[in-house]
């Protein structure tokens, strides 16, 4: 257990502030900017700051992990582009309520509530690193593959209008996300002998694609981009309106938290399951969601900083990443001679209070700078479209680029651009083909590693579902599809008679 | 009209002008890219894996100690999928300056046998091997395997029922599990994305045990979570006298010890001009003499090859070597599709 | 025959029937696509075959796709199908996508920077930008701007 003090301390020191200052003011821009990762920059930042000490380093580091996963919802909000995977679902709401002029209100939720994830994940990472850690070592294939199941029985809420198109989305998502030199036996699949599909369609183009490019089709194609300008509502958002959702902000913190504690799964996954949860838990928000509730924006953005926290545990208490930020962490440890490992909160006492530090530092900037950009910023969208869509443009080819350094990433965005486009233009949504591509590869390889782990034992089905986490994912899994029935029931009336 | 006309006749000229800008940025850069000067520029080094592993913490270790010899900074970039393939594609598609240099494992050996991809060591040109992490076999803390001896022992009693990690089909453990089919030890394999997922499902009792690279387990062996039962080289690591190889315990697979079988090297495209080539060795000999690159060597127990093959004749000898004896491994295994005869590798 | 011709033509227009009919194709060639993979290369049970996945989201998506068609048979003749109004613009999408295809395409002939301004040029002025001076003052500095951070801070190694 750290002591407060020594954690403290570091809230003194000004040389330690302005590092982490430098780093969230990076994290602000990286994170908005979609394509540019946070994981990007903080492996750029090793680099550039192998020769600082340790602490000036992990402060930056810290500055940039927690303020870029923040922004991501920025230009999530303002143009209906999220920064990173992780935002996808502030999209949902975020740009319903920004077209209304509200977007100042939505940053502000943002802002908040992005704020209060990332502290509840630090607070976790300070008391329960070692229970979470145990609880993360416990998931075995089968409770990945049944968590990425239990991701997916969330198409459902995201796609209220129509189920069908929502779940045939989903699945060429699936189809996708299999495309690339199988994990478990090293078959290539779906990559018509194209050597450069064999690494798979990394998820950050197909996200450019789909919601930056196809956005940009969109919104030419509708003819508008000339006309109107979004006015802004001059309305006041008040700070007693906003906590009002604090209590349940706490659950979805939660399910953030744990979620980042498993490596692998991280932002995307914890930032779907907790909106689905809102649509179940919320009976009645603001406004329908999908048309700008802020309740939705609270869960997804809860949710996914609040993963931040999350992931630093099995980093921290078994050298194990959560993602792939905490891996380049991982790295800045070795790079300057530390050992991460079981023993490093014991041996290295000071790394674990300056992460913690950093991190609490962090989110007080996150909170300032996202309250002193958000009216500034969301100006953006009153900037006319036709000034703004090719800029929008040019990042789009640029972010595509940037992820990998890859020309042939910037064919691919262009490609998710065009299906994006006639998927909104024939109403199908996006959302659930970005969780299917991120979720697809983790359901298949996990699936078959649990079967083949569980076929050298003796009690195939017992190997299989025997161990406690697996029960309780697949109660979980039945409530829902159950609790899911009557979207199961629409199915059966669109296909036969209504 | 006449504005369209005005617009139009100052899109023609702008595009003229930039086009005639770029064709001289061009040609200046054709002619000012070599090489009495290099380096005059911050350097890219490509890891071909992800964050966190052994050859990136390699990689970067040695980009720290090349930069300073070189007097600019070298960039780390991570360009992790299809077992290497990506980021070495992106090394020879960049411009053969010198300027973007591979830091990579042993996978550019198996890429054309395993129907990956065409390329190979011959694609490049070595400017050092650098060190191979010597492969070791851990266990659960809890396990009921106190020695090396033991768990062989258990492995052949109940073929194809004890489980081992791998990171997937022509990787190192994939290697190691076939030298332990040639004398009679049946493996359930499965595998996992990477070297920690393969520890994660040791230390969470998903599997008996797992091969991994020395480096990457001295801490768990420290801490007492994973328990340290044998090495797969030709001699015991000097931090732990007592921990015996596999060779002691199989004598028939000393012969296959011989081998490194996580060789990292730095490579550059073999298009690269002589100078540059020379300048990069000539910083790389020196950048492994920093003690603190030493006490990283030391710490890890990495096997220095460098010293073993220290010019381009013995590297390239070093390579096809190499690809002879695991080629040929997976192919007849039957992991490998292609047969190397086809690339002309011989059998030894 | 030609009632039967004109029943057709109204049933392709249906948009459910369109799409059903592109999935259902999707999803009989990849079920195709995994079959014979699977029995064609690969020695292991189904249940550990990478092509499960794909052949299970095939029949999937194929059950999917008769859904689809089944509302659009019941939706043609319904005056649903007509209802689709508002002229879509959708040749200048197009245009726009050609011009960033040939950004892609002469970033790798004439650097980034030249290119940049060239497209940002060519598509204010196709949305109906007029203003002269700020078309040059957007396009240089966002050209500008986007290669200091990118290629200067972040080491991105633009064309």
């Amino acid at each position: 257990m750290p002591d407060f003090m020594s954690v403290f301390a570091y809230f003194l020191d000004i040389r330690f502030v302005f590092f982490v200052l430098a780093g969230s003011l990076a994290g602000l821009f990286v994170g908005a900017i979609p394509g540019l990762s946070v994981s990007m920059a903080t492996a750029l930042l090793v680099s550039i700051t192998y020769s600082w000490d340790t602490s000036s380093a992990l402060a930056t580091i810290m500055g940039v992990y927690v303020v870029g996963v923040f922004s991501g919802a920025l230009s999530a909000i303002l143009i209906n582009i999220p920064g990173a995977p992780s935002s996808v679902v502030t999209t949902l709401d975020g740009f319903p309520l920004a077209s209304k002029g509200e977007a100042y209100k939505a940053l502000k939720y943002t802002t908040v509530y992005s704020f209060v994830g990332t502290v509840f994940g630090f607070v976790a990472l300070w008391f329960l690193v070692r229970p979470v850690s145990m609880v993360a070592l416990k998931f075995s294939p089968m409770d990945y593959f049944l968590l990425a199941f239990f991701g997916l029985t969330t198409v459902g809420s995201l796609t209220a209008k129509n189920f069908s198109k929502g779940l045939i989305s989903a699945l060429l998502g699936l189809i996708f996300s299999l495309v690339g030199i199988d994990s478990v036996v090293g078959t290539a699949r779906l990559t018509f002998g194209l050597y450069d599909l064999q690494a798979g369609i990394s998820i950050v183009p197909a996200l450019v694609g789909l919601f930056g490019f196809s956005e940009i089709l969109m919104v030419i194609s509708d003819g508008n981009f000339d006309g109107e300008v979004t006015k802004i509502a001059k309305s006041v958002v008040r700070m007693k309106d906003i906590l009002k959702h604090f209590a349940i902000s706490m659950y979805y913190a939660t399910i953030g938290t744990l979620i980042g504690a498993l490596p692998g799964a991280g932002g995307p996954v914890a930032s779907f399951i907790a909106y689905s949860q809102a649509k179940k838990i919320v009976k009645n928000p603001s406004v329908p969601f999908g048309e700008g509730a802020v309740e939705g924006i609270i869960a997804s953005e809860t949710a996914n900083n609040a993963c931040i926290g999350g992931a630093l545990i099995p980093m921290l208490a078994l050298a194990i990443p959560g993602d792939a930020v905490t891996a380049i962490i991982l790295s800045v440890f070795y790079v300057h001679g530390l050992r991460p490992g079981p023993m490093f909160i014991k041996t290295s006492p000071d790394m674990f209070h300056i992460i913690l530090a950093g991190g609490l530092i962090a989110s007080m900037f996150l909170l300032i700078l996202g309250l002193l950009v958000a009216p500034r910023i969301s100006k953006v969208i009153t900037v006319p479209k036709r000034i703004l869509l090719p800029i929008v443009g040019v990042l789009c080819v640029i972010g595509a680029f940037a992820c990998n350094n890859r020309m042939f990433d910037v064919g691919l965005m262009f490609f998710f651009g065009i299906l994006g486009y006639f998927l909104r233009k024939r109403d199908y949504s996006v959302a659930p083909m970005t969780l299917a591509i991120v979720l697809g590869g983790m359901m298949d390889s996990n699936f078959r590693r649990a079967i083949s782990l569980a076929s050298s034992e003796s009690h195939f089905m017992g190997a299989l579902f025997g161990r406690p986490i697996t029960i309780v994912l697949l109660i979980l899994i039945v409530i829902t599809i159950a609790s899911n029935i009557p979207a199961v029931k629409r199915i059966f009336s669109a296909a036969g008679n209504r | 009209m006449k504005r369209t006309k005005a617009i139009h006749g100052v899109l023609g000229t702008l595009s003229i002008c930039l086009l005639m800008l770029s064709c001289n940025g061009k040609a200046e850069s054709a002619k000012a890219a070599p090489v009495e000067t290099y380096p005059e520029k911050p350097i890219t080094m490509i890891v071909p894996y992800g964050a966190g592993g052994t050859t990136d913490l390699t990689g970067r270790q040695l980009a720290i100690q090349l930069g300073k010899q070189l007097g600019k900074s070298i960039t780390v970039v991570n360009q992790s999928g299809a077992s290497g393939y990506v980021g070495a594609k992106t090394v020879l598609d960049a411009a053969p300056d010198g300027y973007t240099v591979l830091f990579t494992a042993e996978s550019l050996g198996t890429q054309r046998v395993m129907g990956l991809s065409d390329l190979s060591y011959a694609d490049f040109i070595p400017i050092m091997a650098t060190v191979n992490d010597p492969k070791v076999i851990v266990v659960n803390k809890g396990s009921k395997y106190k020695t090396l001896a033991d768990l062989v022992s258990d492995i052949r009693a109940r073929p194809g029922k004890v489980k081992m990690s791998y990171t997937g089909p022509g990787g190192s453990g994939h290697v190691q599990a076939l030298v332990y089919n040639k004398f009679g030890m049946d493996l359930a394999l499965t595998a996992y994305p990477g070297g920690s997922d393969c520890l994660l499902a040791v230390l969470g009792d998903q599997v008996e045990f797992t091969n991994s690279n020395f480096s990457t387990v001295t801490a768990y062996i420290e801490s007492g979570d994973l328990r340290l039962l044998g090495i797969s080289a030709m001699d015991r690591l000097p931090k732990y006298p007592d921990v015996p190889t596999l060779g002691e315990v199989i004598p028939e697979a000393t012969a296959y010890m011989s081998i490194p079988f996580t060789p990292l090297s730095l490579l550059v495209d073999k298009d690269v001009p002589a100078n540059v080539v020379t300048v990069l060795r000539a910083a790389a000999a020196k950048a492994v003499q920093e003690p603190e690159w030493k006490s990283y060597v030391a710490e890890n127990c990495l096997d220095k090859l460098y010293e073993k093959y220290p010019d381009e004749a013995s590297i390239k000898s070093f390579y096809s070597n190499w690809e002879s004896v695991v080629d040929w491994l997976l192919f007849d295994a039957g992991a490998a599709k292609v047969s190397p005869e086809k690339f002309g590798i011989p059998r030894l | 025959m030609k009632a039967h011709d004109r029943d057709f033509r109204e049933l392709i227009k249906v948009s459910e029937i369109q799409e059903g009919l592109l999935f259902f194709l999707c999803a009989a060639l990849l079920l195709v696509y995994s079959l014979v993979n699977h029995l064609g290369s690969i020695s292991l049970e189904w249940k550990l075959s990478p092509y499960l996945f794909p052949l299970l989201i095939a029949i999937c998506l194929g059950v999917l796709s008769v859904s689809l068609l089944a509302e659009g048979f019941r939706k043609k003749g319904t005056e649903e199908v007509g209802a689709k109004k508002g002229v879509s613009l959708w040749k200048r999408s197009i245009c726009i996508f050609l011009f960033a295809i040939c950004y892609f395409l002469l970033m790798n002939l004439i650097t980034f920077i030249p290119a940049t301004i060239l497209f940002l040029i060519v598509s204010f002025l196709y949305l109906g930008e007029r203003r002269l001076w700020l078309i040059g003052a957007l396009s240089l500095s966002t050209a500008f701007i986007v290669y200091f951070l990118f290629d200067v801070m972040l080491h991105v190694m633009l064309p």
